[in-house]
């Protein structure tokens, strides 16, 4: 049940209907996150039912552990936070990552000469099954440090883990922001609904007219990298950039439209990234979710920046080699983490001599042009990273940087029937695309929304305009089937 | 790597105004509700005015080739003697404008290609609804026949929104064809980037009347060798259903005083004899009459290697020499110049063929069409 589907939106209203009829009182809210947590199940098992039993055994696992660690059972409080990072890190390996290590092992055998096959497993990977052991482990390690105390009560556990709203793609929610949410009482209100039902258009927009037209010419250029120029692949690529944003941003805005409508808040996972002036930056605004749990489970217990600067650019490429590995098991993800790893490793090293030169050229460090520059140049690099991001393999992404060098030399050619798309379609995508900046920009720096939610005018004139938008240029209707968000195969 | 916060979708600001009517009284709230209503309404006013519009323009304009139901309720009520159902044998190989020259009478073709005969029946319904014809005329081979979605698409999109379009679309369409066809932008929304100037032109000023009458001119000439028997894989699963419409259409037709003719158009490429006396046993039992102009085909003077677009349809002078052999006829079946219709308008109807004909002629004779 796709979010961009007239079933979720059916779902969602049935899920409205039913939550708000139900007494919060009845059992101290059991009653309705008990109905949550079954709409949650249900919503999970539409893609598959089976691996509900996975996400149930995940949610058990670290319910147990989270007691056992807060009653410091046998005195092993460090055991049974282990215990619930190696089973559920031991699920995510099996299911994600085990025949991505095989094929590295036969291969790296069949390079010594070794005829070894290691065998595959014939699995799928269970939907959204990154994010929600994440979301279970850092709720383990909340209740280890005692940020939070354990959750007594498995419904309210349970919805935490499984909240349909941000299930399979995130934001990763964090304990101390939702186990208080689940506990308290939400009454019908009015503007709970109001503040939602923006997001999830918007968020439509984003997916339906954006990023599934985008990927249309990405998936043209990067499914068959021999058939195009470097021209094409440097326009697939900013597609691809714009697509990925409005894809994945898009979940994440119709997960928190969904979960305000029921009166809950989802953190924001993303704040206009491709306006970052440094990648540093970007990472504080792409995927904040994913970021910040990189950041206080993984940079800080590695000792951060307090270890010497060997130790802090070594535990940023580790931060970063491990966030790649975390989008998918496959090199391609490896080497993207590693580059925006090196990127920040390079932009520390290069910091002092940067400000001798600004000083230097008698420049402020907020110059506006520079600044804009910063903008710039902090874009290109993200491009460069989504190549290999995007690209089926190494070689192919090797093999897109070299046609992308050849611009240089034989200029910039791009035939747009090759790439599936017609001069009006670009011009939809691209006066889309900048018109997404801008209002993101406003959103984010100006409080758009609130501003269109205050006026009911306004409002209904915005949701008109984006349901009009959205049925003339959206990807959908006869020939079209509905888009996976990309970031379900994480 | 700390996060910011900022006021996002879905997560207001602290100074933001709160929605109209959330804070005060009972009687504020009920404001506030109030014009959260009408805020609704006029939203799904405006919606469906928008989704109105935007199908007239993005569908994409019929013209010729059958199923011309905006220019055919363009005809003036009540004018025409004899109308022509069916599917591409009848749109392409029947001239109302030479009917017309060579006898008086008043005709239509209001046929759709590869129509089979329920959707048949809603077109005679349908088309009944503005016209009295005093006989009615069905080209009969596509009781051989099954549906073809594709085509059934074209049939019903252009239908008028009513009782017949809806109930033909409940009866013959797939799951995959009926969201299209009861609301069509979800099938042509995205032929936003082919429109052109007439699309917009003809959604705020309309059709007009068909100078062609329902007629499909095809100047293409391509000379055929020999006669052949078209194959119906599906004749024997579709033919019951297909009768069992047939006499429908009989029953409607006798019900409103109309004569009811089947005939099988004149082609190269054929019904075979068997088949044939089987569709005239029983659509005569039925109580139509029917007619195979297969067996006419000398008599009507058709050239094989030049009245044919192919083997089974005439071209525009294919057309012409069957069209005015059926004016010659159109009496056996009770049909007579009603004296109805504006003169003037089918004079410029025959004038109108007639030029375009001469045009083709000419072309042809340059070497311009095949």
């Amino acid at each position: 049940m796709n979010f961009n589907s007239l079933s979720y939106i059916a779902f969602l209203a049935v899920n409205l209907l039913v939550y708000y009829r139900l007494p919060h009182r009845v059992g101290s809210g059991l009653l309705r996150n008990g109905f949550l947590l079954a709409s949650s199940y249900f919503f999970y098992m539409c893609w598959n039912p089976a691996y509900a039993l996975l996400m149930l055994f995940s949610t058990a696992v670290t319910y147990a552990c989270g007691l056992l660690v807060a009653r410091q059972a046998g005195g092993q409080k460090r055991l049974w936070l282990a215990l619930s990072f190696v089973l559920n890190l031991g699920i995510l390996f099996f299911f994600k990552y085990f025949n991505f290590l095989s094929g590295l092992i036969t291969r790296g055998l069949g390079a010594l000469g070794l005829g070894f096959e290691a065998p595959l497993l014939d699995v799928l990977l269970p939907v959204g099954i990154s994010f929600y052991t994440f979301q279970a482990l850092g709720y383990t390690v909340d209740v280890y440090r005692g940020d939070v105390p354990a959750e007594g009560n498995f419904v309210h556990y349970a919805l935490f883990v499984s909240f349909f709203p941000q299930l399979v793609a995130g934001p990763i929610e964090r304990s101390g922001n939702m186990l208080h949410q689940i506990r308290e009482e939400h009454p019908f209100r009015r503007e709970n609904l109001v503040e939602g039902v923006l997001p999830v258009l918007w968020g439509l927009f984003k997916k339906v007219v954006l990023a599934d037209n985008l990927a249309v010419l990405v998936n043209a250029a990067y499914n068959n990298p021999q058939g195009h120029s470097g021209g094409e692949f440097m326009l697939a690529t900013v597609a691809f950039a714009v697509q990925i944003y409005c894809d994945f941003s898009a979940y994440s805005d119709i997960a928190r439209g969904s979960a305000r409508m029921l009166g809950f808040r989802l953190m924001e996972n993303f704040n206009c990234p491709y306006f970052a002036q440094s990648i540093q930056d970007f990472w504080r605004r792409w995927h904040i979710s994913l970021s910040s749990w990189f950041r206080d489970y993984l940079y800080f217990p590695l000792g951060g920046s307090r270890r010497g600067k060997g130790r802090h650019l070594l535990n940023l490429m580790i931060v970063f080699a491990v966030s790649g590995l975390w989008h998918g098991a496959a090199l391609t993800f490896v080497v993207w983490g590693l580059l925006n790893g090196l990127y920040q490793v390079i932009s520390i090293l290069l910091r002092p001599g940067k400000r001798r030169l600004l000083a230097l050229l008698h420049l402020r460090e907020d110059h506006p042009v520079l600044a804009v520059c910063r903008v710039g140049i902090t874009f290109v690099l993200i491009c460069l990273s989504w190549v290999v991001f995007r690209a089926n393999s190494l070689a192919d992404a090797a093999w897109i940087f070299g046609a992308m060098g050849r611009v240089f030399t034989q200029g910039f050619a791009v035939n747009l029937p090759g790439l599936g798309t017609s001069v009006p379609t670009l011009w939809m995508l691209g006066i889309g695309s900048a018109g997404l900046l801008v209002l993101d920009g406003l959103i984010h720096r100006k409080g758009l929304a609130a501003r269109i939610n205050g006026s009911v005018a306004a409002r209904y004139a915005v949701y008109f305009c984006l349901l009009a938008v959205l049925l003339i240029f959206g990807s959908w209707g006869e020939g079209f089937a509905p888009q996976d968000f990309v970031y379900f195969q994480f | 790597m700390e996060t910011k916060t900022a006021p996002v979708l879905g997560q207001e600001s602290q100074t933001a105004p709160a929605p109209a009517g959330e804070t005060g009284t009972k009687a504020d709230r009920r404001r506030g509700l109030r014009q959260e209503l009408t805020g609704l309404c006029a939203l799904l006013l405006a919606l469906f005015v928008f989704v109105w519009f935007a199908q007239r323009v993005l569908t994409p304009k019929r013209l010729d080739y059958g199923a011309t139901w905006d220019m055919y309720l363009k005809e003036p009520e009540n004018t025409v003697d004899a109308l022509f159902f069916g599917t591409s044998l009848a749109y392409c190989d029947i001239v109302p404008a030479v009917l017309y020259d060579e006898t008086g009478v008043t005709s239509y073709v209001m046929a759709g290609p590869e129509q089979t005969l329920p959707v048949t029946y809603r077109y005679v319904l349908e088309s009944c609804r503005t016209q009295t014809p005093r006989t009615i005329f069905v080209e009969a081979t596509y009781l051989l026949m099954g549906k073809n979605n594709r085509s059934l698409k074209v049939n019903l999109t252009y239908m008028p929104f009513g009782e017949n379009r809806l109930r033909a679309t409940w009866e013959e369409a797939g799951p995959k064809e009926l969201p299209g066809l009861l609301f069509p932008l979800y099938a042509y929304h995205d032929r936003w980037d082919d429109l052109t100037l007439q699309d917009l032109r003809m959604a705020v000023t309309g059709y007009e009347a068909d100078p062609l009458a329902g007629y499909t001119f095809l100047s293409v000439t391509r000379p055929q060798e020999e006669t052949t028997l078209r194959e119906f894989p599906d004749a024997e699963t579709n033919y019951g259903r297909n009768l069992e419409y047939a006499g429908k259409i009989a029953d409607f037709c006798r019900e409103n005083g109309i004569r009811l003719v089947f005939f099988l158009s004149p082609g190269l490429e054929r019904v075979s004899p068997e088949q044939a006396d089987v569709l005239a046993a029983d659509l005569t039992a039925l109580g139509a009459d029917f007619v195979n102009f297969n067996d006419d085909f000398d008599a009507i003077g058709l050239d094989p290697q030049t009245d044919f677009y192919d083997a089974r349809h005439t071209n525009a002078w294919g057309a012409e020499k069957f069209s005015r052999y059926l004016g010659d006829r159109l009496g056996d079946w009770g049909v007579a110049p009603g004296g109805r219709g504006d003169p003037a308008q089918w004079q410029d109807r025959v004038a109108h063929f007639q030029a375009l004909l001469a045009q083709a002629a000419a072309a042809r004779e340059g070497g311009g069409a095949g």
